[in-house]
């Protein structure tokens, strides 16, 4: 009903309560099968032993133990911690400089700048971290001819195990600050002017008004992006899968790439299921202790 | 860095003739930026042209040779059209599948009434923590029990009805005016007349947006078609292309970047053309 106000209210309201339900069920139908299933099919799978075919068979807590003693899993676990520490404050950072003079008066050709920067976010991962790859190739890239010009000793960047961290961290930046710096500068915008026009009349400098009133105006937007890096972090596969397929060693592998590695290399699913389970409760952790963290943050 | 003075600038019209120094400065850091946001882009269609020979790599800034023996390399080596027409299909059918799926329930959501409706719309709210990641081995069970492991239906039904999609439409089609939908309804049509007549003709930016998305979402994807395709008939220009490494130390990079060139440039074409559609803070989430 589009607006109450129709005579004969129940014949009315149940039609369109089974018109409502033609024009969901598709949709609902597809998310049933495709999303709720799979999510606790997932769940029970945790805790079975499965090898892809034939039926699960039950193990209760097996593969917990298991996950808990997996040395890998945990060296996953630190290395995505580590590219969340080292890419999410550059990406903010850059991201809000970047949106900042995009947003000020004295910018021209804003829009073109603002699709430029954006380009790396809409492209594809699997392409973008080739050409990174090809860059970092160690004898003839382009950033070794580069250092070789200025004199720097050629860097094994996708062969030594910090390097490796380091090029990734590198290209997840890359991808990721144009894709951040829209949602700054949306923020920006929103923020009252009439705020720095006040300020200005009372003689507050430029850093100033950036300090107490663009930071908590664009606050919860600052909060939500750096959530965002986590959630964006703890999915991260392509750009290791393609750059080091998790190498040297184990030095680059993520989580996901750990998962994808059981369950579709070893054929051990029911162990890639559990370790899905691990990454789902360690990712809404940190965010929830975050978020605490942040609007305390705020609040003071 | 002068130039980089806060959203603060915004007040100062009338001063920012006079500011002549400052205005380089931004715009030098801009130009900086665009570089490295462009440079590798430029570094991978300049690979692909550079006429020597296919493996060795030689750092030129602009190639002394230009052919597309590179091109032509690729093209021989993996059956390259055909990915590229998979991944045209794929995105395509995706796309407007989805379209179809969320806005018939971003309009039930939006406009419909039913006892329950904004608890059902909650839990689908809720479904969205979940990471894909998770549910992807259930999928793949699903999918081989359905024979869809490598074929176009495992890459455009699954995430078709998308939440995030459900959830954009529904913030749309509540903006379209009661009046009207009441109008109509008053002139005897039927709600399946109202959503084609009335509700999607008045959609149309949020539709073209999500189609957009929705289009370089699934032409992006990596992670699942990596998963649910097996042939190199199959697969989709993005994991083609990886595919073309071949096991050898002499990646032949000439033709991995002309392969990556053939999966990069038309969707930056369909970006630029259409790109005042694009809104991805209205839809924060739809990538994947």
């Amino acid at each position: 009903m589009f607006s109450a106000r129709h005579g004969k209210k129940t014949t009315l309201a149940s039609r369109e309560s089974v018109v409502f339900i033609l024009f969901v069920l598709p949709a609902i139908v597809i998310i049933a099968l495709f999303t709720v299933y799979p999510i606790l099919n997932a769940f029970s799978l945790s805790l079975s032993e499965f090898a892809g075919f034939g039926q699960p068979r039950f193990t209760g807590l097996e593969n917990f133990r298991k996950v808990l003693l997996d040395g890998t899993f945990w060296t996953s676990a630190k290395n995505t911690g580590l590219f969340w520490l080292g890419s999410a404050l550059p990406t903010i950072v850059i991201a809000l400089f970047l949106a900042l003079m995009l947003n000020s008066a004295l910018t021209r050709m804003k829009g073109l700048f603002r699709v430029v920067h954006y380009l790396p976010s809409i492209t594809s991962t699997v392409a973008v971290s080739m050409v990174f790859q090809m860059m970092m190739s160690e004898r003839f890239g382009l950033f070794n001819s580069v250092l070789g010009l200025l004199g720097v000793t050629a860097i094994p960047w996708l062969r030594d195990p910090a390097w490796a961290k380091v090029s990734i961290v590198m290209v997840v930046i890359w991808r990721s600050v144009g894709w951040f710096m829209v949602f700054m500068l949306a923020a920006l915008q929103s923020v009252d002017p009439s705020l720095y026009e006040a300020a200005s009349v009372d003689g507050a400098n430029a850093w100033r008004q950036f300090v107490s009133i663009t930071i908590p105006g664009i606050f919860h937007v600052l909060t939500f992006c750096i959530i965002l890096t986590l959630i964006n972090i703890a999915k991260a596969f392509t750009e290791p899968y393609i750059l080091t397929n998790g190498g040297p060693g184990t030095a680059t592998l993520s989580m996901v790439l750990y998962l994808y590695k059981q369950a579709f290399g070893y054929i051990d699913m029911g162990y890639a299921c559990t370790i899905g389970v691990m990454i789902f409760g360690m990712t809404i952790v940190v965010a929830l202790f975050q978020l605490r963290f942040l609007s305390r943050m705020y609040s003071t | 860095m002068t130039g980089a003075t806060p959203g603060a600038t915004g007040s100062r019209h009338k001063k920012s003739t006079s500011r002549l120094p400052e205005r380089v400065a931004l715009h030098l850091l801009l130009v900086c930026g665009a570089i490295v946001s462009v440079f590798p882009f430029y570094w991978m269609v300049t690979t692909s042209l550079n006429g020597s020979s296919i493996f060795t790599l030689r750092v030129e800034l602009w190639p002394s040779i230009i052919s597309l023996q590179h091109y032509a390399y690729a093209f021989s080596r993996i059956p390259l059209l055909r990915n590229l027409a998979n991944s045209m299909l794929v995105a395509a059918c995706f796309s407007i599948l989805s379209l179809l799926l969320t806005s018939s329930a971003g309009f039930a959501f939006a406009k419909l009434r039913f006892p329950g409706k904004e608890v059902l719309f909650g839990c689908l709210l809720v479904l969205m923590i979940v990471p894909f990641e998770l549910q992807v081995v259930p999928l793949y069970r699903i999918c081989s029990l359905f024979r869809w492991v490598n074929t176009y239906f495992a890459l455009i039904v699954p995430q078709a009805a998308s939440i995030m999609g459900i959830f954009f439409m529904r913030q749309i089609i509540r903006g379209v005016p009661d009046e009207l939908l009441d109008a109509a309804k008053i002139e005897g049509s039927s709600y399946g007349r109202i959503y084609l007549a009335i509700v999607l003709p008045l959609s149309t930016a949020g539709i073209i947006a999500l189609l957009i998305i929705n289009f370089m979402a699934s032409w992006n994807d990596f992670f699942w078609p990596l998963i649910a395709l097996r042939t190199k008939e199959m697969f989709t220009i993005v994991v083609a292309i990886p595919s073309l490494r071949g096991e050898t130390f002499n990646v032949p990079w000439g033709s991995v970047m002309a392969a990556s060139a053939v999966a990069v440039l038309p969707l930056m074409l369909v970006f630029f053309v259409l790109q005042r559609y694009f809104r991805p803070e209205a839809m924060s989430g739809a990538f994947r």
